[in-house]
C-alpha cells in the first residue's frame, strides 16, 4: 500500500508528493474519512467554495484497486457551492483503481490556474497541460481529444462539462465520461479552479501487506456477495431502476414536483422495461453486482442517443418528477447532463421546479424564453437542461439551485422548491419513511439517500428484518411510519456507509446485501490490506468519527440545529395525496423528536445537537472543540 | 366485496401490468386474497408463495396494502382487507 498523496497548486503549477500519513490512515481509513480530515484542516470558517482557496479533493478507498469486492469507488470532498457546507460525493468506474495503479491514492488541488488546464498523471510523471482548447467541449468531447492528444486510449478521465465551467451550483464531477460525483457542485469548484480535466493512466501493482490473509477475506466476501443469488441477479438484470414499481406501488415515486407520488404507467421507467429494450449492464471495477447500465437508442426521435444508465434516479428525476414516462425522452435527457456534466436529480429537480412555477402562474411562457414548460413536454425538458448548462435565459437563473432561484421569483415560489440546505432531494418521497426522513434531515450535504440509506426499514428478507430488530431493539423498526427505533437505524446506516466509503466499497454492498459485507470482513480486508489491525468495532467507531467531523465542520461555519436539520417545506407540511390514503405521515414535531433522540444516541447536547467536548475527545476530535465552540 | 391486486413480480407481469378484481365474503383479510389467489392460479404459488408450514411470501418480495408492507405488520397475514384495497405483490429492494 505505497499510495501518495499529490498536492497541487493550480495557481503556480507547484505539484508536491507526500507518502500518506500511517496514523491518519489509522484513524480514518482511507477516502472518505482522510478527505474530510484535510478538508477540515485545509479550509476555514466561511471560506466561498469558489475562491482560489477552497480544496478539492479526491480519495480513492484504501483497497481501491484490489480485488475486494466492489472496491472501485472514489471520495470527491469539498465545501459545496450548492449549501456553502462540507460535500462528499462518491463515484465508481474505473478511475479510482488507475489512480493506484500510478501510485497515488489522493489529489489535493488548491489554487487557480491563469488558463484552463488538465492534469496527466503517467505513473510517476505529473505534469500540468493547458486546456484552453478544451474548454467549453462536453465530456464526451474532452474525453476523445485528451486520449487523442496524448496517443493512448486507454487513458481514465475525470473531468468537468460545460456546467462545471460555467459554475452551475449542480454541476458534477465525470469520471469515464458518464460517472458522476453527482451531488452538490463539485464540478463547479473544478471549474472555478480552471482545472478541466485528471487524465491517469498507470501501470503499477497494488501491493498488499498480508497477500494470504487479503485473499481469503476478500474471495470470502465476494464469494458471500454471489451466493446472495436473488440480489445479485435482480441486481445485474435490472439495475437500480429495479426500485421504480417498489416505489410507484408504495405511493413514493415522485410525480410532478413530488405533487403525489404514484403514475399510470410506471412501467415504462422500469429496470424491467429499460432493460427489455434500451440497456444492458455495465459494472464499476472489481463489481459483484453490475448494477450500472449503458444505454442506446436505435429508432425514432432520439435514435443515436448513448450514455451510461439510466439509473433510478435519472428515471424518476428526469421521469415522473417532470411528468413524463417517455423513456427514451428521458435517457436523452440522461445523456445530455452527463456529457453537460450535471447532477441528474438536481437537474430534473430544477426543471419539475420550473414546471410547477409555470403550472400555477410564477413563470410564464415569456419568462421561460419561449419555451413551453407544461408538464411532460419532453423537448422543453431537453433545451432547459442545455440552458442551464450554459446559463442561457430562464437557464441561468435556474442554474443557481432551486433555493436561490425562488428566492429571486419571490410570490412563494419557495414552496415547490423541494430542496433543504440548497440541495434538491433525491427522488425518495420521505413522508412514506420516518428512516429515510431522519436521515435525509441529518445528512451534512443535504436531503439525499446516498450518506445513508436505510434499506433495512424495508425488510425484505426475514434475515433483513431481523437485522433492524438487532440494530434498534424493536419491532418497530420496519414500521415505516413509526418513529421508534429509527434514530438507532439512521445512526447504524451512517456508520457502514461511512467506513464502506473509507475503503472505497459501493455503498450498495452494505444495503442490498445485507450484512455479507459487515464491520468485521471489512475490518479484515482493511488490516490485511495495510498491515493495521482493526476490529469491526474499531471499524464502527471510525464510522461515528467521521459523521461527527463532518458535523463539526458545518457547525463551524455558525449554523443552528435549526437550519442543519431540516427536510425540504413540501415533505413536512404537505401530505401525500398517494400515501396512507392522504394521511399525514409526517410533520416537523415528529422528526424533532427523532432528531433529539439521535443527538442523545450520539452524546451530543440534545437540545443545540452540538457534541460536547467530551464526545469529541471520546471521539479523538479534540482538535475541532475551539473551533467549533468559538462559532456558536 | 371488490379487492384489486396487482401482480408485478415477472418482467411479463410488470410489463402487461397484471391487475385483477377479486371479489371476496366480508370480512376478508390478506391472507384470504393469497389464498384465492393460489387457488386460482397454481403458477403464482410456485413464483411468490410458500404454502408451508404457512401461507407466505417468497423471500425478497413484499406485498404493499394502499402503499403500506402488511408483512412488516404485527398482524402480518391477519390484516383486514375493505373494498377498494389495492394489495400490491412486487419485489422488495428499493434502487439508488
Amino acid at each position: 500500500m505505497a499510495g501518495q498523496m499529490l498536492f497541487v497548486d493550480l495557481t503556480d503549477g507547484g505539484i508536491e508528493r507526500r507518502p500518506v500519513d500511517r496514523e491518519l490512515l489509522r484513524e480514518y481509513l482511507g477516502g472518505r474519512g482522510i478527505n474530510a480530515r484535510l478538508l477540515w484542516d485545509l479550509t476555514q470558517k466561511g471560506l466561498d467554495p469558489l475562491s482560489p482557496a477552497a480544496p478539492l479533493l479526491f480519495g480513492t478507498g484504501a483497497l481501491a484497486g484490489t480485488f475486494a469486492p466492489n472496491s472501485g469507488r472514489m471520495t470527491v470532498t469539498c465545501k459545496s457551492p450548492a449549501t456553502g457546507l462540507y460535500l462528499k460525493t462518491n463515484v465508481g468506474s474505473h478511475a479510482a483503481p488507475e489512480l493506484r495503479f500510478a501510485g497515488y491514492e489522493y489529489l489535493v488541488f488548491q489554487g487557480k490556474a491563469p488558463h484552463p488546464v488538465y492534469l496527466w498523471i503517467d505513473d510517476g510523471e505529473v505534469t500540468l497541460r493547458d486546456a484552453r482548447g478544451l474548454w467549453g467541449l462536453d465530456t464526451r468531447a474532452a474525453d476523445r481529444r485528451i486520449k487523442e492528444e496524448l496517443g493512448d486510449d486507454q487513458i481514465r478521465t475525470i473531468l468537468i462539462g460545460p456546467a462545471g465551467e460555467n459554475l452551475v451550483a449542480f454541476a458534477s464531477i465525470m469520471a469515464s465520461i458518464y460517472r458522476a460525483a453527482g451531488r452538490g457542485g463539485s464540478g463547479a469548484v473544478m471549474g472555478s479552479k480552471n482545472l478541466k480535466a485528471i487524465a491517469v493512466r498507470g501501470t503499477g501493482e497494488v501491493t498488499v501487506a498480508d497477500p494470504e490473509g487479503f485473499t481469503e477475506v476478500a474471495l470470502a466476501a465476494r464469494r458471500a456477495l454471489r451466493a446472495d443469488e436473488y440480489c445479485w441477479t435482480r441486481s445485474y438484470e435490472f439495475g437500480t431502476a429495479q426500485g421504480i414499481i417498489g416505489a410507484n406501488e408504495g405511493g413514493t415515486l415522485p410525480h410532478r414536483n413530488f405533487q403525489d407520488g404514484r403514475v399510470a404507467d410506471a412501467y415504462k421507467l422500469s429496470g424491467e422495461y429499460v432493460s427489455e429494450k434500451f440497456a444492458h449492464p455495465e459494472a464499476c471495477s472489481a463489481c459483484v453486482f453490475h448494477c450500472g447500465r449503458f444505454a442506446r437508442i436505435r429508432s425514432g426521435p432520439y435514435a443515436g442517443t448513448y450514455t451510461a444508465g439510466p439509473e433510478y434516479e435519472t428515471l424518476a428525476s428526469l421521469g415522473s418528477k417532470c411528468g413524463t414516462t417517455d423513456t427514451a425522452g428521458v435517457i436523452k435527457a440522461g445523456e445530455l447532463c452527463n456529457i453537460l456534466g450535471m447532477d441528474t436529480i438536481s437537474a430534473g429537480s430544477l426543471v419539475s421546479f420550473a414546471m410547477e412555477c409555470y403550472e400555477y402562474g410564477l413563470l410564464s411562457q415569456k419568462d421561460a424564453n419561449g419555451l413551453d414548460l407544461s408538464w411532460g413536454n419532453v423537448e422543453s425538458i431537453l433545451v432547459l437542461l442545455e440552458r442551464m448548462a450554459r446559463r442561457e435565459g430562464l437557464g441561468d437563473l435556474l442554474a443557481n439551485g432551486s433555493r436561490a432561484a425562488a428566492r429571486t421569483i419571490g410570490r412563494g415560489a419557495e414552496a415547490f422548491a423541494v430542496q433543504a440546505k440548497g440541495l434538491e432531494q433525491s427522488t425518495v418521497d420521505v413522508r412514506g419513511s420516518m428512516s429515510y426522513a431522519l436521515a435525509f434531515a441529518l445528512n451534512p450535504r443535504g436531503p439525499d439517500h446516498l450518506m445513508t440509506e436505510c434499506l433495512a426499514e424495508v425488510g425484505y428478507t426475514p434475515e433483513v428484518r431481523r437485522l433492524a430488530e438487532d440494530i434498534t431493539g424493536t419491532p418497530k423498526a420496519t414500521d415505516s411510519l413509526s418513529p421508534e427505533g429509527k434514530p438507532r437505524m439512521v445512526a447504524w446506516h451512517e456508520e457502514i456507509y461511512a467506513v464502506t466509503d473509507c475503503l472505497g466499497i459501493c455503498a450498495f454492498t452494505d444495503t442490498w446485501s445485507y450484512t455479507r459485507v459487515n464491520f468485521e470482513n471489512m475490518a479484515a480486508m482493511f488490516a490485511a490490506a495495510t498491515g493495521i489491525a482493526l476490529s469491526g468495532d474499531e471499524a464502527r467507531r471510525i464510522g461515528e468519527r467521521i459523521i461527527t467531523l463532518e458535523r463539526l465542520f458545518n457547525l463551524r461555519e455558525g449554523l443552528t440545529r435549526e437550519e442543519l436539520d431540516v427536510l425540504p417545506q413540501r415533505m413536512v407540511s404537505e401530505p401525500s395525496p398517494t400515501l396512507h390514503r392522504g394521511a399525514r405521515t409526517l410533520t416537523k414535531e415528529k422528526l424533532d423528536g427523532m432528531l433529539r433522540e439521535y443527538y442523545v444516541l450520539r452524546e451530543w447536547d440534545s437540545e443545540s445537537g452540538v457534541p460536547s467536548r467530551e464526545t469529541l475527545a471520546r471521539l479523538g476530535l479534540d482538535f475541532a472543540a475551539e473551533d467549533v465552540m468559538g462559532a456558536r | 366485496m371488490k379487492v384489486d391486486v396487482r401482480l408485478l413480480v415477472t418482467r411479463e407481469q410488470i410489463l402487461r401490468g397484471t391487475t385483477l378484481c377479486l371479489e371476496l365474503p366480508s370480512p376478508a383479510s390478506v391472507g384470504d386474497v393469497l389464498r384465492r389467489l393460489a387457488d386460482q392460479d397454481r403458477s403464482l404459488v410456485e413464483l411468490a408463495l410458500v404454502r408451508e408450514p404457512t401461507l407466505t411470501l417468497r423471500p425478497g418480495l413484499a406485498l404493499l396494502l394502499n402503499g403500506a408492507n402488511v408483512l412488516l405488520a404485527p398482524q402480518a397475514l391477519e390484516t383486514p382487507v375493505s373494498e377498494g384495497d389495492r394489495l400490491s405483490l412486487i419485489h422488495g429492494i428499493s434502487g439508488g
